[in-house]
Order: structure tokens, then sequence, then C-alpha cells
């Protein structure tokens, strides 16, 4: 089975529920490839279909059309314990009469693995995930997060070819949330099994993943690494859903950028060579307050926000802009309320928008 | 789960009021019992204390026999009914289907059923088919009418049950009947266990429909206590119904506390 490039081969899926007119497409003909020890995420909104996929290569759904393949191998009439997959659940689902022991050990008694061979793995896989000492207790008598590492634990343990995460981190607080972070990171790099992560959440997809499959409405918006997504994002969707992002519109001509009353930006803004009216999005942080920017407007709200400061212009054609700059000790704030300002650009720093006509 | 202080609960009289139910309620069983050790052998007259009545209990041939027919349909109703009752359950709790609603309200229904219908119908049902009455006939009427007593307690069980724990096993190799045994049947077992416990006490107590198609040879004990009253009240009768107490108390207890045991 092995020396698929691919571990999981999604095809041309739609998930549809409900009957008639009640039906909803959950999913919209979702292609996409999943790497063999990729840790892959599905970020999205609540609704755009993330979770039902994930399901689906579980195999607690099946697709309403198109195949899921792992490895080459078609899935579809699997039922969830003839496929060599994993969950963590979002709630955890951990076997309340049960012991952690007793949890972790449930998938490897099941495949029928004889007791030294349990007892070792169980052992193992407490140790990797912290909890050797938590052996004898019940889930309820565990925090959130001890939960969660048992959770991720009894679904390590019988060592499945693919792990699937759903929304597995929503539930703990911040702190909590950013060592899980690192330890999800250390425990796909030590056990050299495909993840694949559902979250809503664009930070922790950013910050974890290899790659990312953006989702909205049923349909897959962007797939690439977290750098593609986050520097090019494809449509207004994805620019909007992951980081800040100013939307603007203007004139491309030649390698110049007009935007009207607001001046223009002359040496290659766009990243690309797009002519006329264009839909642009841009990142604050790309964007600055300079002397000698191309673009003037008029600060309408200055934010302070620890680690940066967010300036939010009016351009002199009546559009929005953020720019973002980092603070500095000691350093004077650039501009406050009513101010005139200029604005200058990265090379590169505009992304046009497809799919969408732009209008100066 | 902790209990939280309301103010906005409090009013006035709720005490008096609450003992004054509690009186009503219980004061004739009180009464029951205390008769029941009275020397006298009119039953309402007390004279002295004795465990004569129960020793005369203990003696009867006609009681011990009535009592064990009690055990036997009590113990095969209470068998069967939870069986078929859990497998009522976890259809229910299967996901929607078609009809479930109809289902659900008609598996609930003979609860509201008035039980003198219950019992004339189950008559006509046996003669109809040319069933001899007797100890067969009672086991099943007894099993029709505590299914329902048995099927709440599992079901209510069933509903709190977090539907991912199904699919976790499943998603952890466990085959659909691997599940069941291990992850499901575990953790719906105190509903079990409760729904059990109603259907034998409510077997146990049964008269009306017990009375009506039981047949010859075929009495119960509250039929037997039924036949004893007609020729007067005698502090016999107030043993019995002592000792029918003590059973239904303790039953009750334990089925309280095994359906509030946490999952």
């Amino acid at each position: 089975m092995n020396g698929h490039a691919y571990s999981i081969e999604i095809d041309q899926v739609s998930k549809r529920f409900g009957h008639g007119s009640e039906a909803t497409l959950a999913l919209d003909t979702v292609s996409l490839n999943i790497r063999t020890n990729e840790f892959f995420t599905l970020l999205g909104p609540s609704g755009c279909g993330k979770t039902t996929l994930l399901r689906m290569i579980a195999g607690f759904e099946e697709p309403t059309s198109g195949d899921i393949r792992l490895d080459g191998v078609s899935l579809t009439g699997r039922l969830p314990f003839q496929r060599p997959v994993n969950t963590v659940f979002q709630s955890y689902a951990l076997f309340p009469h049960l012991t952690v022991e007793e949890n972790v050990a449930f998938g490897l008694e099941m495949l029928g693995r004889d007791r030294a061979a349990v007892r070792e793995a169980v052992t193992r896989m407490l140790a990797l995930v912290k909890l050797s000492d938590y052996a004898r207790r019940r889930p309820h008598q565990l925090s959130g997060g001890q939960q969660q590492r048992v959770a991720l634990a009894r679904a390590l343990a019988p060592h499945p070819k693919v792990l699937l995460l759903d929304e597995s981190l929503s539930a703990l607080d911040l702190k909590l949330r950013k060592d899980m972070q690192v330890e999800l990171k250390r425990l796909q790099r030590e056990t050299g099994i495909t993840f694949v992560f559902v979250t809503h959440d664009q930070e922790e997809a950013l910050t974890m993943s290899d790659r990312i499959a953006v989702m909205g409405g049923g349909k897959l918006q962007q797939v690439g690494s977290p750098e593609e997504i986050y520097d090019r994002p494809v449509n207004r969707f994805v620019a909007d859903f992951i980081g800040e992002t100013s939307f603007l519109t203007a004139e491309a001509r030649g390698s110049a950028l007009e935007f009207g009353a607001a001046g223009r930006l002359a040496e290659g803004a766009l990243g690309t060579t797009a002519q006329g009216p264009v839909a642009l999005a841009a990142r604050p942080e790309r964007l600055r307050l300079s002397e000698d920017g191309g673009l003037t407007g008029v600060v309408s709200e200055v934010v302070y926000r620890g680690a940066d400061t967010l300036y939010l212009v009016t351009l002199a054609d009546g559009q929005n802009c953020r720019v973002r700059h980092t603070n500095r000790l000691g350093a004077r704030e650039r501009a406050v309320t009513g101010d005139r300002v200029r604005i200058a650009a990265e090379p590169g720093a505009f992304q046009l928008l497809t799919g969408e006509a732009g209008h100066a | 789960m902790p209990s939280i202080e309301n103010r906005l609960w409090r009013f006035h009289g709720v005490a008096p009021t609450a003992w004054l139910a509690f009186v009503y309620l219980y004061l004739p069983i009180v009464i029951l019992v205390v008769l029941s050790f009275n020397a006298n052998k009119v039953a309402t007259l007390w004279t002295g204390f004795s465990f004569d009545w129960y020793l005369r209990v203990l003696e009867n041939d006609n009681i011990l026999r009535a009592t064990r027919n009690s055990l036997v349909v009590a113990t095969g109703a209470t068998v069967v009914s939870t069986f078929f009752a859990t497998l009522a359950a976890l259809a229910m709790a299967s996901g929607p289907f078609r009809g479930k609603g109809v289902m659900n309200a008609m598996l609930g229904l003979p609860l509201l059923v008035p039980e003198i219908v219950t019992a004339v119908a189950s008559l006509l049902f046996f003669l109809a088919l040319g069933l001899e009455l007797g100890l067969t006939t009672v086991l099943i009427a007894h099993i029709v009418f505590c299914l329902p007593f048995a099927y709440l307690p599992i079901r209510a069980r069933l509903e709190g049950l977090d539907p991912r724990l199904a699919e976790a096993a499943a998603d952890l190799y466990a085959s659909r009947w691997q599940a069941f045994r291990r992850v499901t049947l575990p953790l719906i077992l105190p509903g079990v266990v409760s729904g059990a416990m109603l259907a034998f006490i409510v077997s146990l107590d049964d008269f009306v429909i017990t009375f009506f198609v039981a047949g010859a040879g075929a009495t119960t004990l509250p039929v037997y206590i039924f036949g004893l009253i007609r020729m007067g009240i005698t502090p016999e009768v107030n043993a019995i119904s002592a000792l029918l107490l003590m059973v239904s108390i303790a039953f009750v207890v334990l089925s309280y506390r095994v359906g509030r045991r946490p999952s």
C-alpha cells in the first residue's frame, strides 16, 4: 500500500443532508490531497463543512457522491471500525466508566493485541502525553487539559495511519491551548502519523500546520502552506477569514496602482501584472505611515494593542485602510486621530483578488 | 449537583403544608404497621404487643403459595420486560426514523390506559385465543404492563448518554456488538437495573389485572389479601401487608440509589 505520495485523497466529495426542499449541501464537490506525515488543517468558520469532511474520513458519515481514498484504497462502504483512522473528539468522548489506562488500551484490545503488547503501548502512550501518574484515575477526576491528552493518547495508541482532530483544542483556555499546540506538533513529529486537524482558529492553523485548506460555504476556498494562505489569499473569503485585511479597489496601470483622489503607488506594489480595475487585499503590516508614501488620508482611529498599534486611515478617495506598526520602547506614537498621513507599501503588499471586478 | 440556595423560591407556609401532606400519605401506613403487632384478634382494637400474626402468616400454606406465585411472576415479568424494554430504548436512541414519535408515545401509553381496561382486554384476548387462565396468562399480562415501567428509566439513561461515546468506540475498532458490550451497556446499566426493579415492584403489587386473568391456583399475594379482607380485616392481613411494604421499600430505595449512580 505504501509508495503513495498521498495519505488521503478526497475526490469530488459532496455531502447532502436531508431530503427534497429541506436538503442542505454541507459539502460541495471538494477535492484535495493530504500528504503522508503531513500536519494538515481544515480551517473555516462554523458550518463550512470541515467537520462533515472529517467525519466522512472517520466513517461516521458517507459521502453523497465522490470518493475518499486512504493510501490509494477507497474507503467507501467501510465502517468506522474498519478504517485505520482514529479521532480525537471535540468533547474528547472519553469512556467515563473506564480508567485512563483502560481508555488508552481500548483500541488495542479491540484490535485483539495480546496483553503484554497492550500494556507496553499504554505505558509508552501515557509517558508520551505525560500522564503516567494518572493511569488509574477516571476521566471526571482530570482537568480539561489532562482529558484532552488522554483522548490524544487513546487515539494514538493503535498507531493509526491518520489521526483526526476535531476542534480538539477549543475547549481549553488560552494558556493551555498554546502549550497543547506545541505538544501536538511534537507528537506529530515523533509518531510520524498524518494529522488532519479541524479548527476555526486561524492562528492555531497558521502555527501548527504544514498545509492548510480554507473552507467556506461547503466549498474549498484555498489550499496551501500557512505562508501562501496568509501572504497570497486567492479571494476575499480567505483574505477576510485569515488575519487582518484592508479591501481596496484601484486601477492597475503599468506597474503602478492608481487610487484616484488618494494618489498612486508607483513601484510594483501589486505582485502581478494585471491591468485595469482591480480588487485588492492588503495586510496592515505590509503598509506603513511614511512621509514619502504615495497615498494620502486622515487617521480616523488609533488602536494600541501592546505589541503593535493599528491605525485606521480614511484615504482621500473615501476608502478605508488599516496600517500596523510594531511598537518599540520609548518610540512616540506616529500619528493621532485626525492627522493627515501618507501611506507607503512594500513591494507585493497588495494581493489581487480573483473572481471580483474591481472599480476605482 | 450542589444545590444553590434561591431566595426567590421561598414561600410562606411551605413547611406546614409539607407536614400535612406527609401525614396524609403515611399515617395510614404507619397505623397498619403498628396494628400488625396487635395482640387482639380485632385488627382495630389495640390490647398489647405480639409477633403472633407474623408467625401465623409464615405458617399459612396458602399465603406461602401465593407468595411463591407472586415471586415467580414478578421475576419472569421483570426479566422479559426489561430485555425488550432495553431493545426498545436502544432502537429509539438509534436516530430518527419514520414513525418514531408515534412509537415513543405507544411505548409509554400503557401507563395512561386505565388498568381495568387493560384487565378486561387481556381477559377477553386470552379467552379468544382459547388460553387456559393460570400462572402463564398472569405472566404474559404482567410482561406487557411492566414494559413501560422498565422502558422509561433505560430511555432516560440513554438520552443522557453522549452519542460520541459510541462513535469513539467504533472509531477505536469496536464492532457494533463490542461497542454495546464494552461501552453502551455498562453506561446504561444503572438505568436497566432501575427499570428492572421498577418492573419487579409493579408486578409484585398488581391486583386488578392479575385478578382478571388469574385462574384457579394462580393466586398471587395481592389477590390472596383481597380474599382475606372480604372475610374481615384481621391482624394477619396487616402483617402480610407490612411484609410486602418492606419488600417494596427496599426495592424502591435500591432502584433510586442505582439510578442515581454517577455515570
